[in-house]
């Protein structure tokens, strides 16, 4: 009973839009089942941007995609909440929420940035079908002249050049960065409450990436529109985020504001990690990298999951999962090292 | 590049295509090591001189290419003949490749009603017994002879049921042929397009708006149509399947579902982008249909282009050999270049 209870009980705090709490997803291949998210927790404040950082298949895009129930079979979220406020105030939990509701919160209220633009979009449609079809899905009696200037009006706001023409593009006919930014497009047509970038910028010009950030700062802004920004680029973090969670193996190690993050890195891991990115002004003879691999989350390592690869590990990381240990006002971190005795 | 100029360029491409065709079909049947002519004439009227009479005519005396030419020339003017029906070819032909094209279409009906719906099926409930079942069905299609299936067809729905009957075929009256056969003098052009359409007998039928021979027409001819959609239906269905399954598991596809497109719109994605590869499947096989089914013809007995054709090689009958192998050649790349066409009409990235 007290389960039920439990359950029930969606109370979100008021400034916040997004409450993810003990998110596990499993994958059950034929290998073995892949542990890719283990009891994940985060949050998001009305309007703010935090950034999910680790390396490639630490479980950063599994993570957002089971938010709204995104995982395909043979992937199964196993257990936990995803707490949204609806823009009528209404919490809800997503991954509870019945399937219809959730098709309304889908690419309304929360829109996501795929990482791979080539492949997020149907090759057969034109890019203003593909917003046309974003709005018309979400209300009635859309008329496609409307749906149309709108995709226009969408197209110069993610800085295509001459709208007019691209909006009556098929895919194949743009560059990767414009098919970039034209899923960056996409996923605004409805201005979403929360929007999930996964990788935004990846295939674009460092130039075109400045530009792109810009913009998403800007709608960001405008919009009060939270943001989750994955990424494994340190300098967007610092330029987009307000608050970093660092991911490792499948699990949260390391929270805080981004100054804290990054001036003030608790972790093993994420001080190694901080440490790989190179300074642009210093020439250095070996580019710094974290020895040993990432761990198989068929079989993730016991206790912590780094501490096969940390210079600080003692016998009990082997053997005992570390707790999240608050070391400031919002810093939090996963490591035994910070064990108040 | 529009349209205009692919046309032109495949055109021009049908030309070594079908040149190619008859000449190695010519090859063969030359290098058969008997005498056709003594094959055409008969017992009754075979004397040295007809045979000498046939030989002259038809240049068996001359090189190989001579003779090679002369067929095509006569095939080209139209004036290429039966030696053994002493009929000119095209009038053949035309009978019976209406009563083909009406096989074709039967066939193809139940191609297509037996083999998209056990495609999705097979992709929906995707390694059930569902699909299981689907996938032996297309490996019985395409391992068992075709025959075995057709005499099975024969005595479940001819012998025990008796609900269609396997003699003539279904033909509009005689007032509606002779009216039909009459439209190009009227009209020139619309004429002759009606009355070649009509040559297929269930089309003047229903130009002469006479419906119940239509219907009687797919009751004689469901048992072959359901025997041909039975045999290529299964295999149908596994590439229905797997370009499906293939859709379905592509990143629109949930990018799609992450913008919150409702279940159809999401399907309407996946089934647009499964159809390619079914549209040339289905390309080709109604080409084969239209080429005459030869076992078919000759089990359900039809007289179609397929039994045309078979007689022709038991006779060595060269003449016609040449202009059913040129007709089915014609159909062929006709066939492909709608397809080609209809790859342009789903597929943007497709430009000619």
């Amino acid at each position: 009973m007290i389960v039920f209870y439990m359950d029930n009980n969606l109370y979100l705090p008021e400034n916040e839009i997004l409450r993810v709490e003990d998110l596990v997803v499993k994958f059950y291949t034929y290998a073995g089942v892949v542990h890719a998210v283990s009891g994940v927790s985060f949050y998001v404040k009305n309007g703010e941007a935090i950034a999910l950082v680790g390396e490639t298949g630490c479980g950063k895009t599994v993570t957002t995609r089971a938010i709204t129930r995104l995982i395909e079979s043979p992937g199964r979220v196993e257990s936990g909440r995803a707490l949204f406020r609806r823009p009528n105030g209404v919490v809800v939990d997503l991954l509870k929420v019945d399937p219809e509701t959730l098709r309304e919160i889908r690419g309304k209220e929360i829109a996501y940035i795929f990482q791979d633009p080539t492949s997020a979009l149907d090759p057969l449609y034109t890019i203003g079908f593909h917003i046309h079809e974003t709005i018309a899905e979400h209300s009635k009696n859309i008329k496609k002249k409307y749906t149309f200037k709108k995709a226009v009006e969408l197209l110069r706001q993610a800085l295509i050049p001459n709208p007019e023409v691209r909006v009556k593009n098929y895919p194949h006919e743009m560059s990767g960065g414009m098919r970039q930014r034209s899923v960056i497009a996409i996923s605004l047509s409805n201005s979403p409450r929360l929007l999930i970038a996964d990788e935004p910028t990846t295939n674009l010009d460092v130039t075109i990436q400045a530009q792109i950030l810009d913009l998403l700062r800007g709608l960001q802004e405008q919009y009060k529109m939270g943001v989750i920004l994955i990424t494994h680029n340190l300098g967007i973090v610092a330029e987009m985020a307000n608050r970093v969670y660092v991911m490792y193996a499948g699990k949260i190690v390391e929270e805080g504001t981004t100054e804290q993050i990054f001036y003030n890195p608790q972790h093993p891991y994420t001080k190694l990690l901080l440490r790989a990115v190179p300074d642009p002004t210093k020439r250095v003879e070996k580019l710094e990298s974290i020895p040993g691999v990432v761990p198989s989350l068929i079989n993730p390592p016991l206790g912590c999951r780094f501490h096969p690869r940390c210079p600080f590990a003692t016998t009990k990381c082997a053997s005992e999962e570390p707790p999240m240990i608050q070391v400031e006002n919002e810093h939090r971190v996963s490591c035994w090292l910070f064990e108040k005795s | 590049m529009g349209m205009t100029s692919f046309l032109v360029r495949r055109f021009l491409t049908f030309i070594p295509t079908l040149i190619g065709v008859l000449l190695i079909t010519y090859l063969i049947a030359y290098a058969i090591p008997a005498d056709p002519v003594r094959a055409w004439v008969g017992e009754k009227l075979m004397n040295p001189q007809t045979l000498e009479q046939i030989r002259v005519k038809y240049k068996f005396n001359a090189p190989w290419y001579e003779q090679f030419t002369f067929l095509v020339q006569q095939l080209l003017t139209g004036q290429l003949e039966d030696p053994v029906r002493h009929r000119n070819v095209f009038t053949e032909i035309t009978s019976r490749f209406g009563v083909t094209v009406e096989v074709a279409i039967v066939g193809f009906l139940f191609l297509v009603a037996i083999g998209i719906p056990l495609g999705l099926l097979a992709a929906v409930f995707k390694d059930t017994p569902v699909d299981f079942a689907v996938r032996i069905m297309a490996l019985v299609g395409s391992s068992l002879p075709a025959f075995v299936l057709y005499y099975f067809l024969i005595l479940l729905l001819f012998v025990y049921t008796k609900t269609t009957y396997l003699a003539g075929i279904p033909e509009p009256t005689m007032a509606c042929k002779t009216t039909i056969s009459t439209l190009p003098q009227n009209t020139p052009i619309l004429g002759h397009l009606a009355s070649a359409l009509g040559s297929v007998p269930m089309f003047s039928a229903i130009m002469c708006g006479e419906f119940n021979v239509v219907v009687d027409t797919f009751k004689r001819l469901y048992l072959p149509g359901l025997a041909l959609g039975l045999l290529n239906g299964g295999f149908i269905a596994r590439i229905v399947r797997n370009s499906l399954l293939d859709a379905l598991s592509a990143e629109f596809i949930l990018y799609g579902k992450a913008r919150g497109l409702r279940r159809l719109s999401v399907w309407k994605h996946a089934l647009k982008n499964a159809m390619v590869p079914v549209v040339t499947v289905l390309g080709l096989n109604f080409g084969g249909l239209l080429s005459g089914a030869i076992i078919a013809e000759t089990v359900f007995n039809i007289p179609g282009i397929g039994r045309y054709m078979y007689e022709a090689i038991m006779r060595l009958n060269f003449p016609v050999i040449i202009a059913c192998t040129f007709l089915v050649a014609v159909i062929y790349v006709t066939v492909n270049l709608v397809v080609d066409i209809l790859y342009a009409v789903i597929d943007p990235r497709i430009r000619y």
